[in-house]
């Protein structure tokens, strides 16, 4: 059974997503987190998030009673200690599990090396249970060599790109990554928590 | 090949089942790694199994362990589990029969002895002693100790027990070469917050996991997490 995303166009774009499989998004901030929280949604009789104290705050409004399982860095793990979290993520992803990881806050406390190795463990994981995660990582805070090594270790990979032309931000986002080759951008828009993707971006 | 169990479930699997029986091992780390516990955790496991165990403390009075072990849960009163005071005194106390810390101090082979007298009145499984570092550092000659050391490992081999000795001497090449096995608590600061790493540095006639692996020192005693690696520069 593949995994979807809850959004038609990028569940297209993506192909398939096997048990297995490692959804890699780079972007700016937490542009695009409503495809995280989609696919939770979609998947969430069985899905898990390790999330930070204010995302796990947004999470609990969107998803309420349903709530999905919230695992708080700095609260239910610290970050400091990461063999705590492939320690959890190991118990947590049995079968068809979807976990949703945002690499952020490691990266501020450790160097990127020891977040990629962590990186590396939990895709490892993820592909001997057979579970599925999506992980969110900053560009800005890896250099190109480092960001090179993820992209190695993920299957699939959503690129998300903010530009500024004069005063006006366009969004796009691409699939940079899949079994079924890669995409141009196209124009990427969240309104009202709800992800829009439109027409191919020039 | 037969193996008894630590008590300490993540490094029996790094040790492939346990420790082999009969033999001795080193457990070193500094200070709050965690010595006593897994001590006193590895024999307590041998009286849950219905052995007999005993138990020489050169550091931290019996009484003060026995509270501190209560609260992990560890019943030092035990009938299986015998103690041994021989922790630095004010006051010239008896110690073993008519022997006095001091002189313990003075030669492993008093302290030798007093064991062996000890396992003698009654057979013990399980021996600890915690930790050697304050015998050695009362010995001035190093040849002399060497010596003495090796005369007590043989003085523990006959004793036919699983024999586990501690000590927080960073450097304890002798200890380490002739003991059948070492293991190492490390502790690291990352990020203003203390982590905990345990390697089998030689265990002797069996395979073992040759990485660090994280464990913490919990209400129940240490915790292995044998699947995990530590992710530390």
């Amino acid at each position: 059974m593949w995994m979807q995303t809850g959004i038609g166009k990028l569940d297209i774009l993506l192909g398939e997503v096997e048990p297995g499989s490692t959804i890699l998004i780079e972007t700016v901030g937490t542009l695009g987190e409503e495809i995280a929280i989609s696919t939770l949604f979609t998947n969430r009789e069985n899905a898990v998030a390790f999330v930070t104290p204010k995302l796990s705050e947004e999470f609990e409004k969107k998803f309420g009673s349903e709530g999905i399982k919230l695992i708080v860095l700095g609260r239910d793990i610290h970050q400091q200690e990461l063999y705590q979290i492939s320690f959890t993520f190991r118990k947590l992803l049995r079968g068809s599990c979807v976990a949703f990881f945002i690499l952020h806050p490691l990266l501020v406390f450790h160097p990127p090396e020891v977040v990629f190795k962590l990186f590396a463990e939990m895709v490892d994981i993820t592909r001997e249970t057979k579970g599925v995660m999506i992980i969110m990582i900053d560009k800005r805070l890896v250099d190109d060599r480092t960001l090179a090594m993820f992209e190695n270790y993920a299957s699939h990979i959503i690129d998300i790109l903010e530009v500024l032309e004069g005063f006006k931000v366009i969004r796009g986002l691409r699939i940079k990554k899949s079994p079924i080759g890669g995409t141009g951008f196209y124009k990427f828009d969240i309104s009202k928590g709800k992800v829009i993707i439109g027409e191919p971006l020039e | 090949m037969e193996k008894i169990p630590t008590g300490i479930k993540g490094l029996d699997e790094m040790l492939g089942g346990g420790l082999i029986p009969g033999r001795t091992y080193l457990v070193k780390g500094g200070p709050g790694a965690g010595k006593t516990t897994f001590a006193i955790q590895f024999l307590m496991e041998g009286v849950k199994n219905g052995e007999t165990a005993l138990y020489v403390t050169l550091e931290e009075p019996l009484e003060t362990l026995k509270e501190d072990m209560a609260k992990l849960g560890f019943d030092l009163n035990n009938p299986k589990f015998s103690g041994i005071d021989a922790t630095p005194v004010t006051e010239k106390k008896h110690l073993f029969a008519g022997a006095f810390y001091e002189e313990f101090g003075e030669s492993f082979e008093r302290l030798a002895n007093a064991i062996q007298e000890k396992v003698e009145l009654e057979e013990y499984q399980r021996v600890a002693i915690d930790p050697l570092t304050m015998l050695k550092l009362t010995v001035k000659n190093e040849l002399e100790y060497r010596k003495t050391f090796i005369g007590f490992l043989k003085s523990l081999a006959k004793l036919g027990a699983t024999v586990v000795i501690t000590s927080d001497l960073r450097t304890s090449d002798i200890e380490e070469y002739l003991t059948s096995g070492v293991i190492e608590l490390r502790t690291i600061e990352a990020g203003g917050k203390l982590l905990r790493g345990i390697l089998v540095k030689k265990f002797r006639g069996s395979p073992f996991d040759e990485q660090i692996r994280p464990y913490r020192i919990t209400d129940k005693g240490i915790e292995v997490y044998h699947t995990e690696n530590l992710f530390v520069e």
